[in-house]
């Protein structure tokens, strides 16, 4: 595995926005990771900690007045960033394929689900229309629709079964990466688990790397093998699922982590992170949690830390002498706090 | 449920069917309520469990009055919602009141939270000189600042809406308070923060709680007792140590076998099958 490439390299990107003065906000602040070919990485925050934004970045579908600030996105040998629109359009929908947290929006109501698919199908193949018609009812079938049911409109399905139908559209042209943004999270229990059981099994049988961004670190863990967790526009820490679940260090990963019960907790309070978000224009000249860190100490108020790869017996000399970039595939622990647990 | 007290809400063989669109209307209504009967004691905290489409919604909205049902009938306090609802606004002051999910589509787009929660004050007949001081004092019940007042709600976060929302509810000072889903579009950061104020509101304030979720971990850590529904029927009912504890219903397992986990993969995803079939077309 460590021979091997990354499918995915991001290096330092960065995502603005103009604020009234004409100064650019920061709202991702530089973030490095990479995704394994046939990985399943998590990236998990709040609401406005930029998880979504930056992965949005990086097939640049940030819709202006938001831009790309800097950075590359290193996919196979293409940089996504630098690469012109008519190229990106080509690898976006066909390489990197993305699920939404709403299908009702982002479904055609006019016309049938196996349309639908066979439409993406034409747009990025070579397929004739019966061709294309015949791999929507494959796709169908992939996610758990009987095939007859392509002829239903999106109106005649329910939550779950749209959500399986913008998976289904996704993977119709075998994209390598996809990138599913909160695709559970308006969805019942037994619903949520369902599509993660889907994912898990796309992934398995089509090599499939995912990017899996949710604000549940308990949902994302059961499938994916690292989480990228955010807070700020920055990367606060990573590392393997396993790692972060039982020893995260990173005081908002611990919060994160607490905040969701488990059946088998005694009843009463729950763990909370009071305060907000920072909001971008508003960030601590510091790391950004400080003010809701119950371990922050002066430092922390006064000095960003940086993303550093933990000395954890796991990595090898090797990885460390790959560089940051590299080493994200690979299975070290990084935490950008002056004061972890 | 059982309990020392007298009943707060009760519901007896209520049920709810919707006419189905078919040619010539011969296609059988849709029973999103099959006779549902369920007593509330004062001061309870009642958590309502099931996927969509088990009526737990419906459930909610009838017994605090918001729809009729079809038949069946609500009681608050002993007397019925039909009789109540003939009395002269000026002699009854809804008892129960409702916190739904999305705050955002609950409240008035154009008006400020001050105006708003002034509003509701003069419906319960709180003279206007007093509606500030006492609106102040319910954002500050929630954990908001009197700066919020001038807001309007497109302008505050998921959080504050939601905080909003329950001081909307408890303006009318209820003694029943129905939320219905009020954490499911929140983040888990947020949520553990609502439930939390929920359960001290519910202390201090005396209040009796129904709280609807799909989230069984979270009504395990807020509520004494637990309603089961599937299909428009309650299958399970009992209070929270036993029923999570001994499930005796399939159904009831299988919710609970949904639940996530992190790490463990015990979650029987792989094999769990579509459990509804009205909702799947």
């Amino acid at each position: 595995m460590s021979a091997r490439a990354p499918l995915l390299a991001v290096r330092d990107l960065r995502v603005g926005f103009p604020s009234a003065d004409g100064r650019v906000i920061e709202a991702v602040r530089g973030i490095d990771f990479a995704v394994a070919d046939g990985a399943a990485v998590g990236v998990v925050g709040e609401s406005g900690s930029g998880k979504s934004l930056s992965m949005l970045a990086l097939i640049r579908l940030i819709a202006p007045p938001g831009r790309i600030t800097g950075g590359v996105v290193a996919f196979g040998a293409e940089d996504l960033i630098a690469l012109d629109e008519k190229r990106l359009r080509r690898i976006r929908g066909r390489d990197i394929a993305m699920v939404f947290q709403d299908p009702q929006s982002s479904l055609n109501p006019s016309l049938s689900v196996g349309r639908q698919i066979a439409d993406v199908l034409r747009a990025h193949t070579n397929l004739s229309a019966a061709q294309s018609q015949l791999a929507a009812a494959e796709a169908l079938e992939r996610v758990g629709i009987s095939p007859d049911k392509r002829h239903a409109y999106p109106h005649e399905l329910s939550g779950g079964m749209r959500q399986r139908v913008m998976i289904a559209m996704a993977i119709a042209c075998r994209p390598r990466l996809l990138i599913a943004d909160e695709p559970t999270t308006a969805l019942d229990v037994t619903v949520q688990a369902q599509i993660v059981a889907l994912l898990a099994r796309l992934r398995r049988e089509l090599g499939l790397s995912i990017i899996f961004i949710s604000h549940n670190l308990q949902l994302v863990s059961e499938i994916v093998d690292r989480v990228i967790v955010m807070y700020g526009g920055r990367i606060v820490e990573d590392g393997p699922v396993e790692t972060l679940f039982r020893h995260p260090r990173h005081p908002y990963t611990t919060l994160l982590k607490a905040c969701v019960p488990n059946l088998d907790d005694p009843p009463g309070p729950l763990t909370a992170i009071e305060g907000a978000p920072p909001h971008i224009g508003h960030m601590p000249a510091g790391c950004p949690f400080a003010p809701r860190c119950p371990r922050a100490i002066a430092r922390c108020a006064a000095e960003m830390p940086p993303l550093v790869a933990q000395d954890a017996g796991a990595q090898d000399a090797g990885a460390q002498d790959a560089g940051a970039l590299d080493a994200g595939a690979l299975g070290d622990h990084r935490v950008a706090c002056w004061n972890p647990a | 449920m059982t309990g020392a007290g007298t009943t707060a809400l009760e519901l007896r063989h209520v049920s709810k069917a919707y006419p189905r669109p078919g040619v010539l209307g011969r296609k059988p209504s849709f029973r999103a309520l099959d006779d549902i009967s369920l007593a509330i004691t004062h001061g309870d905290v009642v958590g309502i469990v099931g996927e969509s489409g088990s009526g737990k919604s419906t459930l909610a909205q009838i017994a605090v009055g918001l729809i009729p049902p079809s038949a069946g009938e609500v009681l608050h306090d002993g007397t019925s919602l039909a009789v109540l609802a003939r009395t002269p606004p000026q002699q009854w002051r809804p008892r129960v009141q409702m916190v739904f999910q999305d705050s955002s589509g609950a409240l008035n787009p154009r008006k400020t939270v001050g105006r708003c929660l002034g509003e509701t004050l003069a419906l319960r007949g709180v003279a206007a000189a007093g509606r500030i001081a006492e609106a102040r004092a319910l954002l500050a019940l929630v954990g908001l600042g009197a700066e919020v007042m001038t807001r309007l709600p497109h302008e505050l976060s998921g959080g504050q809406r939601q905080r909003v929302g329950l001081a909307r509810a408890l303006a009318m000072k209820p003694e029943v308070l129905i939320a219905d889903e009020p954490v499911s579009s929140l983040d888990v950061s947020l949520q553990a923060q609502i439930i939390n104020l929920l359960a001290r509101l519910t202390r201090e304030l005396n209040l009796t709680l129904i709280f609807i979720s799909h989230d069984l971990a979270l009504v395990r850590s807020l509520c004494r007792c637990v309603v089961v529904m599937y299909g428009g029927r309650i299958v399970e009912e009992g209070l929270c140590a036993d029923v999570f504890a001994h499930p005796a219903q399939d159904y009831t397992r299988r919710l609970l076998a949904a639940v996530p986990r992190g790490l463990s993969q015990q979650r029987q995803t792989a094999t769990m099958p579509v459990l509804i079939s009205t909702s799947a077309s």
